[in-house]
């Protein structure tokens, strides 16, 4: 079997694993936050799958202190599919994003694919990225 | 032509095309035409690009500068339009050059410093422009959190106990150093009140108190009230119709007064990509609707009705023995000076005739509580713009109001601004004025009151100009109750700068 078709194979087989396998793989993810101003508090990730849940119940979240201009977060067991992040700096430490009293967020916040809507959050299509059945890495900014 | 000539001369083309400046290179009709305008219309100067902050430790005087005269005058207005060859679309969209002419024994210096918003410093990095809020949208646009993303800090400036803070529409405050004009950063007056918009034209009253709004588009408008000391004593959010502009209001003793001019947004343009100014629609049937909201009980309010029309600015407010209330203010019959007049401006389209988009007029209403009833009558027959009283007047009844005027009724032919100054008697209609002439552009000018004086006007009335015959900025002093005697003393800098909006005099 030359390389090719080892590779080929290998991916149908990890396509059948994961449609057709109830035991799905998890992984290891990596979030790298960029773009962080303010030193103080915490970064705050949370995991959507898809577009019904999206920025309301989230899959999977984690944080991590916001001691750095670059701030990694790490979900150990992240099960292969489709995901999209939201992630905001808990500048203030009071377990909230804070926003104004017209609603628009006045803590740091940021998006898988640095996705942006216009006036108001983006879809969770703008947002998705794919989780692999083996350490996956992504990145995003703060605004 | 022989082969070898070919060769040559298309290698002479090749090369020469990676030593043309970018700028050069750049098929941006607004960044071109601009250039193009410019050489038939030396006045476009006066919405010329600049890139870097500017200083002058001694300006050249001609006259005498009165030796009352002391203390600073903070300005603010767009002055960076482009970046990597790309122009905006709307005046409106510069970054704010923060200035301050300071009269002191020695003479007058002058400082000019660009806000460092978020918005200057994301553009600034990325190299070229990532906003656009009037102009339409620009390519590849930076993200957007929120208006203050768009904050371009280029509308006014003003001083409260110390702190001076640069003022948009949109969004915060932008507290800058009030000597070395350095940016502090945005203002934030309570912390669930983070980013909200604080317009650029609060009201100081006499005894120091500071009242403002923010917003209207959405249907909210905040108000608020900063005591002298600068803090924040009460930030309120008011129901109002749906408005395509709240760019400034008016306050009496007892009263804030809100108008909202018959504009709205069509949607579908934004959706679009129009920009605010083009998607802006002022419809002939709409009428103008006046809001009262007394000042210890926001929700104590009147409403009347005002025939049609579009206003960005108001002279003054004030309560009668008899309790009506009477203010002045800038009438349009469209909003065609923004979609129309400001783009040809950033374009350079010399063709366009800016009377029709500048055709203004100074209303003075009435409006009755006793009856809900407001009527309103021409103050005088005149052009005009950027009005301003004594701010020892503000609030209370009022007789002078100083607009920035065309010479006759109208613009003179070409003109693509203002070149004179006027006081009016709103009263009377009785009206003093001064001519610069055509080569000039003039902004706005401020009534500086003279110390130890009490009566209404009785001080400079002091404003830039930009003069197109030396493309250089001119600030004149005049005597403000004897404008048509022409300036007592003019400030030369050395360099021009486009003309600005709003600002302030601290003695």
């Amino acid at each position: 079997m030359n390389a090719t078709k080892f590779q080929k194979s290998a991916f149908a087989a990890a396509l059948a694993l994961s449609v057709f396998s109830p035991l799905s793989h998890a992984a290891e993810l990596t979030i790298e936050v960029n773009n962080i101003t303010e030193l103080k508090g915490s970064v705050m990730v949370a995991l959507y799958v898809n577009g019904e849940t999206w920025l309301g119940k989230p899959a999977q979240g984690n944080g991590a202190p916001a001691n750095a201009e670059k701030v990694i977060v790490k979900f150990a067991d992240v099960p292969a599919g489709t995901y999209a992040a939201a992630v905001y700096q808990d500048v203030n430490g009071n377990g909230k994003m804070d926003s104004n009293v017209m609603g628009i967020p006045t803590e740091p916040f940021g998006f898988s694919n640095n996705a942006a809507g216009r006036f108001g959050p983006p879809k969770f299509d703008a947002a998705k990225f794919l989780m692999a059945d083996t350490a996956t890495a992504i990145k995003l900014d703060l605004n | 032509m022989n082969r070898r000539h070919f060769l040559s001369s298309s290698i002479a083309l090749a090369a020469g095309s990676s030593l043309i400046p970018a700028w050069a290179q750049a098929v941006d009709p607004y960044y071109v035409g601009f250039r193009e305008g410019l050489k038939k219309l030396p006045a476009l100067g006066a919405f010329a690009n600049v890139s870097s902050d500017v200083a002058c430790s001694a300006a050249r005087i001609e006259g005498k500068i009165p030796a009352a005269l002391r203390g600073v005058l903070y300005r603010n207005g767009p002055a960076q339009f482009e970046r990597g060859g790309v122009r905006h679309h709307h005046w409106f969209e510069g970054d704010g050059m923060v200035q301050a002419y300071r009269f002191t024994d020695e003479g007058v210096n002058h400082t000019g410093k660009f806000v460092r918003t978020k918005k200057f410093k994301a553009e600034e990095k990325a190299g070229r422009l990532g906003y656009s809020v009037f102009g339409g949208r620009v390519e590849n646009p930076l993200p957007v959190t929120g208006p203050d993303s768009m904050n371009a800090a280029n509308t006014s400036v003003i001083a409260i106990n110390n702190a001076v803070y640069a003022l948009w529409e949109g969004g915060s405050a932008y507290e800058v150093d009030p000597v070395t004009l350095n940016t502090k950063g945005p203002k934030v007056w309570a912390p669930d009140w983070a980013g909200m918009p604080f317009s650029a034209h609060p009201k100081v009253t006499p005894d120091g108190n500071v009242w403002n709004i923010g917003g209207g588009w959405n249907g909210d408008v905040a108000v608020y009230h900063i005591n002298p000391q600068g803090e924040l004593v009460n930030a309120t959010l008011v129901k109002v119709p749906p408005t395509a502009m709240l760019h400034d209001f008016l306050i009496t003793e007892n009263f804030v007064v809100l108008v909202l001019s018959s504009a709205s947004f069509d949607s579908k343009a934004m959706a679009n990509g129009e920009g605010m100014a083009a998607a802006m629609k002022v419809d002939l049937v709409t009428p103008m609707r006046v809001i009262t909201l007394a000042k210890n009980n926001l929700s104590d309010r009147k409403e009347y009705d005002l025939p049609n029309g579009f206003v960005f600015h108001f002279g003054n407010a004030f309560e009668t023995r008899t309790g009506q209330i009477m203010f002045d203010y800038v009438r349009f019959d469209s909003a065609s000076i923004m979609a129309d007049n400001m783009k040809a401006i950033m374009k350079g389209d010399t063709t366009t005739d800016f009377r029709q988009g500048s055709r203004s007029q100074a209303m003075l209403v009435t409006l009755d509580p006793k009856t809900g009833k407001a009527s309103q009558t021409a103050v005088f027959n005149r052009m005009v713009e950027m009005p301003n009283v004594d701010p020892r007047v503000v609030g209370k009844r009022h007789q002078y109001v100083f607009h920035t005027s065309a010479k006759e009724t109208e613009l003179s032919d070409r003109a693509i601004g203002f070149a004179g100054i006027s006081r009016v008697d709103i009263h009377s209609g009785r009206t003093d004025a001064y001519d610069y002439g055509t080569d000039y552009v003039v902004e706005e000018h401020i009534l500086v009151p003279k110390p130890r004086s009490t009566r209404e006007g009785e001080g400079w009335l002091v404003g830039a100009a930009y003069n197109a015959k030396t493309q250089m900025t001119e600030l004149a002093i005049f005597e403000a109750l004897a404008l048509a005697a022409g300036p007592v003393a003019k400030v030369f800098l050395p360099y021009g700068l486009p003309i600005g909006f709003h600002g302030h005099f601290y003695a």
